[in-house]
């Protein structure tokens, strides 16, 4: 009877089925951290953060994104880490077949050249994951080669990629690429001043990227092999 | 009834109305118009009256729930990427410095990709030493510079003082969330010297008015993730105003030379006590 | 292996296990097809690829994060035929979005030394088939002990992209080669456009540049001529289109393969023609 008269019309009320709901659904989660890498005339240093993150929670604290091929050549991953990991595995797996078949390491061009055709691969459905390859090409020159999603390689000197590639790039242009500097004759760059660099970069991009931060794992590639290193950043 | 509309002129809703929305809209006015026929009716004792007539308010009622039905479709809108706020580009920086502050902004009025001029004005002095930016929709900036002018022109005379930048920051909060649900899209960066104390000052806040009193520096516009990166590392506290000067710049120049649609010049304001410095910089033209 | 045989053990009881081993080297080569057959592409896991990346692209991962999954673009490029060859002009900026990615892309491909690419639309696209055309080409060679000529060249790349109509691809290319025939100019798209033609431009700045080179265009131009209209054309359109910008190449097809001919910085052509600007203008006006 309550029912007849809160409805005031005398009928009852229709008793709705909720119908079909339709849930959407990402293939892609984005697992934050960045990477940052630059090249000199005898050696190469690529960081990346040590957070692995999904929205506003952080799965560890501690997850390594470098990832090294060989003695020469590192490559640093960020973006969606289930990609990361089968993209790495991937390339490890043919380097691997590389050095099988011909007897020798891959050199960093070549590795270069395979993961952007690796990446091209999965044009229509793509790898979520920003690369940095980093490495000593074949006269033991430092060399970047920086990637989009799709394959599209560039070689550079310097770069920043990730959640805090927007933050950082300007920086490396203006400090390492001497842009907008008027009168100044650019110094070499040497290890030590590369190294302090990508501390402060990192400093600086974890104040405002939340995706960024708790430490910066450092490697720096010289033809006498690689050499770890790491650094302390904020933790919240 | 000054004015009133016929009811045989079916409304047009403004196109940039979601569609849902123009509906809702249709729907309520053709109850109303049904309404009014029907009591038109019951007094005249006739059939059908030949015309109906709906009085503007019912149109302005019908308008405003529409207006803040649709203002959540509005917000969802903004925080595209390819929002309103990028459609004209622009970057804003203002920083503290040693009894001093500077307001930097790009030249740039584009539409879209199409660079229109390269010398739009973006800062405005609204007072010797008080500065406004309001880099986002460039027909925002100008109408919301206008109404502000008017306003403090109003509590100038009504003071007869000088205006304090703190008290500055709330009438233009205050106007802002005056649109709370059809906001202005910009997003004031201000800088300026207390008329008083000569204490420095900046603040930015978001298109509806939320206060953000910074230490160090504030950052608006397009390429926010490169300026805050650039400021982040340059600045250092208590700069002397030609330190300020080269920090500024460098931090503006080389985040919009990352940014397709902020750039084409600059122009850096070096606000002292006794005086202002205004200074255009070469930048890169694409 | 012996013993799980013996046992009766196979792949259904342990959920096939003991049959990864041989698997994994049949794995790696499905995941990376393209390396075997550059025209093996992976297949995606949905219907309409070109509508769903982009839905996809746009959306957010499960905690509402937006995603950024921005390819590089460009771009402007221009090329046209003249009395002493082709000449083919193009800008460096890479953009992903409005971030600006690179600033030195190379978008003239040497495929061999008399035949030139020129790229415009997604970046990656357009490098790998070029990559796949210039192996093609020198397989042709091989084969037939004679340069490919450019109509089949151009019909070879156009032939491919057009297997993927509809997916997606962004292409816009134009060929430029010598060959037996003389000088070839060939436009190719990703809708499967191709055309032979005197003057193209491609990309979103080409309205810009088609403005000063048509009015600077006749067949009888010297190559200085040339070079500069394709270099002043492709500083116009830097300078007015947020996404062309960066360095400014120019090249020439000559009856001898490509001559590289410059590599300019648009900023210092723009002040440079600012100055020749400001030297013409008291010559006009007294």
């Amino acid at each position: 009877m309550a029912l007849l008269t809160e409805n005031g019309k005398g009928c009852l009320p229709d008793y709705e089925v909720q119908g079909a709901k339709k849930v959407s659904f990402s293939p892609y989660s984005d697992n934050g951290g960045s990477v940052v890498a630059l090249a000199g005339d005898d050696f190469c240093v690529i960081a990346a953060d040590t957070r692995l993150s999904t929205g506003f929670s952080i799965y560890t604290r501690e997850q390594d994104k470098l990832f090294p091929l060989s003695n020469t050549t590192i490559l640093g991953c960020s973006g969606c880490w289930c990609d990361t990991l089968t993209l790495t595995r991937l390339l490890s797996a043919r380097m691997q077949m590389y050095k099988h078949e011909h007897q020798k390491e891959m050199t960093t061009p070549a590795a270069a050249q395979m993961l952007s055709i690796m990446l091209y691969h999965k044009r229509f459905f793509p790898y979520y994951v920003s690369n940095i390859l980093a490495g000593l090409d074949e006269n033991g020159k430092g060399c970047i080669y920086s990637y989009d999603p799709i394959g599209h390689c560039e070689k550079t000197t310097y770069r920043a990629g990730g959640s805090a590639g927007a933050l950082l790039q300007p920086l490396l242009d203006n400090q390492i690429g001497y842009k907008n500097q008027e009168g100044v004759t650019p110094a070499v760059l040497t290890q030590e001043k590369a190294v302090a660099i990508l501390k402060d970069v990192f400093t600086s991009a974890a104040e405002r990227d939340i995706y960024t931060g708790d430490g910066i794992s450092i490697k720096i590639i010289t033809k006498d092999g690689i050499k770890d290193s790491s650094f302390a950043l904020r933790k919240d | 009834m000054a004015h009133s509309f016929v009811a045989k002129y079916r409304l047009r809703a403004k196109s940039d109305v979601p569609e849902i929305f123009q509906r809702r809209n249709r729907d309520e006015l053709s109850a109303c118009i049904r309404h009014r026929a029907d009591t038109a009716a019951q007094l005249t004792g006739s059939g059908w009256p030949a015309r109906v007539r709906i009085t503007n308010q019912e149109i302005a009622d019908s308008c405003s729930r529409l207006r803040f039905e649709s203002s959540s479709a509005i917000l969802d809108r903004m925080y595209d990427p390819q929002s309103i706020l990028a459609y004209n580009g622009g970057a804003v920086i203002a920083m503290k410095g040693k009894n001093c502050v500077a307001i930097a902004a790009d030249r740039r009025f584009g539409i879209q990709a199409q660079t229109i001029m390269c010398d739009f004005q973006k800062i405005f002095e609204m007072e010797p030493h008080l500065f406004i930016s309001l880099p986002g929709l460039a027909t925002d900036t100008q109408t919301v510079m206008e109404r502000l002018r008017f306003r403090l022109n109003l509590y100038e005379l009504k003071e007869n003082r000088k205006i304090h930048p703190k008290t500055f920051t709330a009438m233009v909060s205050n106007l802002l969330y005056e649109k709370r649900f059809g906001p202005y899209f910009v997003e004031p960066i201000i800088a300026g010297l207390d008329p008083v104390t000569f204490e420095p000052f900046i603040c930015n806040m978001d298109l509806i008015g939320s206060r953000n009193m910074a230490e160090d520096f504030v950052v608006g516009g397009t390429c926010t993730e490169q300026l805050y990166g650039m400021c982040e590392s340059l600045y250092e506290p208590d700069l002397e105003p030609n330190e300020l000067f080269e920090t500024i710049s460098q931090a503006l120049v080389n985040a919009f030379d990352r940014d397709a649609i902020s750039g084409w010049g600059a122009v850096v304001y070096i606000i002292e006590k006794d005086k202002v410095t205004k200074r255009t910089i070469k930048t890169r033209m694409d | 292996m012996a013993l799980a045989e013996v046992c009766g053990i196979n792949s259904f009881a342990d959920f096939g296990y003991s049959r990864e081993k041989d698997k994994i080297a049949g794995e790696i080569e499905a995941y990376t097809k393209n390396f075997s057959n550059n025209l093996h592409l992976a297949v995606p896991p949905f219907i309409n690829p070109a509508e769903t990346l982009g839905c996809i692209a746009a959306g957010t991962d499960e905690t509402g994060k937006h995603l950024k999954i921005k390819f590089d673009h460009g771009t402007t490029t221009l090329g046209f035929r003249y009395q002493g060859g082709i000449v083919l002009a193009v800008d460096s900026r890479a953009t992903g979005g409005q971030f600006i990615g690179s600033s030195t892309m190379k978008k003239i491909v040497e495929i061999n030394d008399y035949l030139l690419g020129t790229l415009a639309g997604g970046a990656a696209d357009c490098v790998y088939w070029d990559r796949v055309l210039a192996r093609q080409c020198r397989m042709y060679e091989l084969r037939n002990r004679e340069r490919i000529s450019i109509a089949a060249a151009s019909k070879l790349l156009s032939n491919m992209i057009y297997n993927f109509k509809g997916m997606g691809l962004s292409i816009g290319m134009m060929l430029a080669g010598w060959d037996k025939r003389g000088p070839g100019l060939y436009y190719v798209d990703s809708e499967g456009t191709r055309t032979p033609g005197k003057v193209f431009s491609v990309g979103s700045g080409s309205v810009f540049a088609f403005g000063v080179l048509d009015s600077g265009y006749r067949w009888d131009l010297t190559d200085e001529q040339a070079y500069e209209l394709g270099r002043r054309s492709i500083y116009h359109a830097t300078h007015r289109d947020a996404y062309s910008g960066g360095i400014i190449r120019v090249y020439h097809m000559k009856s001898t393969g490509w001559v590289h001919i410059s590599d300019q910085d648009s900023k210092d052509l723009h002040y440079a023609y600012q100055a020749e600007k400001a030297l013409e203008q008291p010559s006009t006006s007294s």
